[in-house]
């Protein structure tokens, strides 16, 4: 019921009683940072380190919009990211609290790219036991049956829309132990990939496991989500379909943001977003200190070692910065 | 917003997951409690390449002089630990040992083998949220094989730096030091370009290569392969390789060799598994010379070069496994 106050809070812009405050930015990489050149569009990064997750990889970013916070929290609740082209996301739309079929129909709407088309093959390929698409043994028996008909729009459309409802109610149902990913070689639990991806820092543990211990991915109820949403997105040529919830909460002169993205198709198992935002007057310009913290986890990461993974650290800092300037645009 | 869509890919391409990970239990859930605790082990990577080839015959000159055919078994093989001690600082310690067995008539002067064992000490740095740093030390023996002595013993010093453009971009810089080299300081730059979803151009020496990813699990490529080398000649070589017809070379007693050997060709690279990789190429040997000069720093303009003309090559073929842990 927070979020739903918060919400109502927001369209009244009763906000705007956060107070200009030193953000405690202690839990994070930018303890003690500069941030003068914030005011300047500067983004701080870094790299998430050494985690005890061979699956995942993290990063944190702290920008400055000279914006009130109510304004940027709307914003990035509306943030629509496939209004940009360079993320390669094909679609992404918000759900209702309680879904249906129905509700999934933008997935009509894809448009008929290289990427697209990969997942359609990848769809009608798919042998159950592969780990071509994550799916669980009742999906596995929904994508096999449309095999041997022909291949159309519509059964892709009606596949996957029964595949991602059927997600969204084993999430909002605390039915973990049908949320998982099964094939031949390995079971993985996209919720298990969510607690680790948090426990790899200590400190953001800390700073969101009150928020978070109220959601499924702790097995808690006590909050609501902000929205649910299903997107199409790309990756590495072939597109996937996910979907995730965001819970907000607000807390004295802050609000915390947690978007967990708890099924992916394929590609990646699972990732969380998380984000904090204070009101702030960096070099004279009153606005919001949006801090974030990005973690995936993935198969490929498990299998890069060294230097590799290193590399791999340092460029999925330059995917997020693409993101945020994306996000930043649409202050301008 | 979604920032990782490269992480499928994998940094640099160079290991591409093809099948699933280590499973995620139950018991893993159940393990997950609030408890605080920050990482408890230094991350320890491991990475050995393993390679064979065999070159056939190739005409080989003194000048205009005609000495005759040389083939080439090249064996290489190279393992490397490299343990994260710190967020953007990792070592690197190894051992790397390549064996180059000629066949010839045995009064030409070319060395019969030359071959290398040396330890692998070296840096890996994040310079920048952009810039990748190594630098590795290659102490050890460079020899022909025949008494071996401190003069065998040689350390060379390879550099290089990685500037990550972007996901599809990369930009290399690299170097050797070798006081024994007759180039004793060389840089090349090199680039690695993904300029289509299937293809890659890899100018990264001593492999550069245009690939096409056929499937996750499969790449063929073109281009070339470079294997070099600076060994120490024993102090009886010139003499030894002399026959009733062949006098003897006295003057190349006790010199270093420098080894160069190109290869043009195709070849394929199967992911069999996750992190290990078969290669198999084959193509044509396009030039090779020994360039034997003094023992001493510095550029020699009176080495002894014997060397393959263009045309006079042969064929080759290669296989290796690599792998990363």
């Amino acid at each position: 019921m927070k979020s739903v106050f918060l919400r109502a809070a927001l369209s009244f812009g009763l906000l705007a009683t956060l107070v200009h405050a030193d953000p405690n930015l202690g839990f994070t990489a930018f303890a003690g940072a500069d941030l003068s050149p914030l005011a300047n569009g500067q983004v701080l990064q870094a790299r998430g380190g050494l985690i005890d997750f061979e699956r995942g990889v993290t990063a944190q970013s702290l920008y400055f919009i000279d914006q009130p916070p109510q304004i940027v929290e709307q914003k990035l609740e509306a943030w629509n990211p496939a209004n940009h082209s360079e993320l390669d996301v094909w679609l992404h739309a918000a759900l209702p609290l309680k879904p249906t079929l129905a509700d999934f129909s933008a997935l009509n709407n894809l448009p008929d790219n290289k990427s697209v088309n990969n997942m359609v093959e990848a769809t009608y390929n798919y042998t159950p036991g592969s780990d071509s698409l994550q799916l669980n043994t009742a999906e596995a028996g929904l994508v096999s049956a449309g095999h041997g008909q022909g291949q159309s729009k519509q059964f892709i459309v009606d596949v996957w829309s029964h595949i991602l409802d059927g997600r969204v109610e084993a999430f909002l149902k605390n039915q973990l132990g049908e949320a998982k990913y099964v094939s031949n070689s390995a079971t993985i639990l996209p919720f298990s990939e969510a607690k680790a991806l948090l426990r790899s820092d200590p400190k953001i543990f800390g700073e969101f496991h009150p928020m978070l211990k109220n959601t499924p991915v702790y097995n808690g109820a006590g909050l609501q989500p902000s929205h649910l949403y299903y997107e199409c997105f790309d990756i590495q040529g072939e597109a996937c379909f996910g979907t995730g919830a965001v819970y907000l909460v607000n807390l004295p002169g802050t609000v915390q943001r947690a978007d967990v993205e708890y099924y992916v198709s394929n590609g990646i198992y699972t990732s969380v977003e998380l984000e904090q935002l204070w009101p702030m007057t960096i070099g004279g310009r009153n606005g919001t200190l949006v801090w974030r913290s990005d973690m995936v986890s993935t198969a490929n990461v498990a299998y890069l070692h060294g230097t590799e993974r290193l590399a791999s650290g340092m460029l999925m800092l330059q995917d997020v910065k693409q993101a945020v300037d994306a996000f930043r645009s649409e202050f301008r | 917003m979604r920032p990782f869509q490269h992480l499928a890919l994998g940094a640099l391409s160079l290991t591409f997951a093809i099948l699933g990970a280590r499973a995620g239990t139950e018991q893993d859930a159940a393990n997950l409690t609030p408890e605080q605790q920050g990482p408890t082990s230094i991350p320890i990577s491991q990475e050995f390449n393993l390679e064979g080839s065999y070159g056939g015959g190739v005409q080989t000159k003194q000048g205009n002089a005609r000495l005759g055919d040389a083939s080439n078994i090249n064996s290489h093989f190279d393992y490397v630990v490299s343990p994260q001690v710190k967020d953007g600082v990792l070592l690197r310690f190894g051992v790397d040992a390549e064996r180059n067995d000629f066949g010839f008539d045995h009064s030409m002067p070319l060395p019969n083998v030359l071959e290398s064992f040396n330890a692998i000490i070296g840096v890996d740095l994040a310079l920048t949220d952009k810039i990748l740093f190594r630098a590795e030390l290659h102490p050890g023996i460079y020899t022909d094989g025949v008494a071996i002595t401190g003069d065998d013993f040689d350390m060379p010093v390879q550099f290089g730096a990685t500037y990550l453009y972007s996901k599809n971009l990369q930009i290399i810089l690299g170097g050797q030091i070798d006081l024994k080299s007759d180039i004793p300081a060389i840089i090349i730059p090199g680039v690695r370009w993904q300029f289509a979803d299937q293809w890659v151009l890899s100018l990264i020496p001593p492999k550069p290569q245009l690939q096409y990813e056929l499937s996750k699990a499969l790449t063929l490529y073109v281009g070339a392969d470079i294997i070099s080398g600076t060994y120490h000649l024993n102090d009886q070589f010139g003499n030894y390789h002399a026959s009733t017809t062949v006098p003897g070379q006295p003057s190349l007693n006790d010199k270093i060799v420098d080894f160069n050997e190109d290869r043009v060709g195709v070849g394929a690279t199967w992911k069999f598994m996750p992190n290990l990789s078969l290669d198999v190429s084959t193509g044509y040997i396009a030039y090779r010379e020994f360039d034997v000069h003094k023992n001493e720093i510095g550029f020699n303009h009176h080495s002894t070069t014997f060397h393959e003309n263009i045309g006079d090559g042969a064929p080759y073929g290669e296989i290796g496994v690599s792998g990363s842990f």
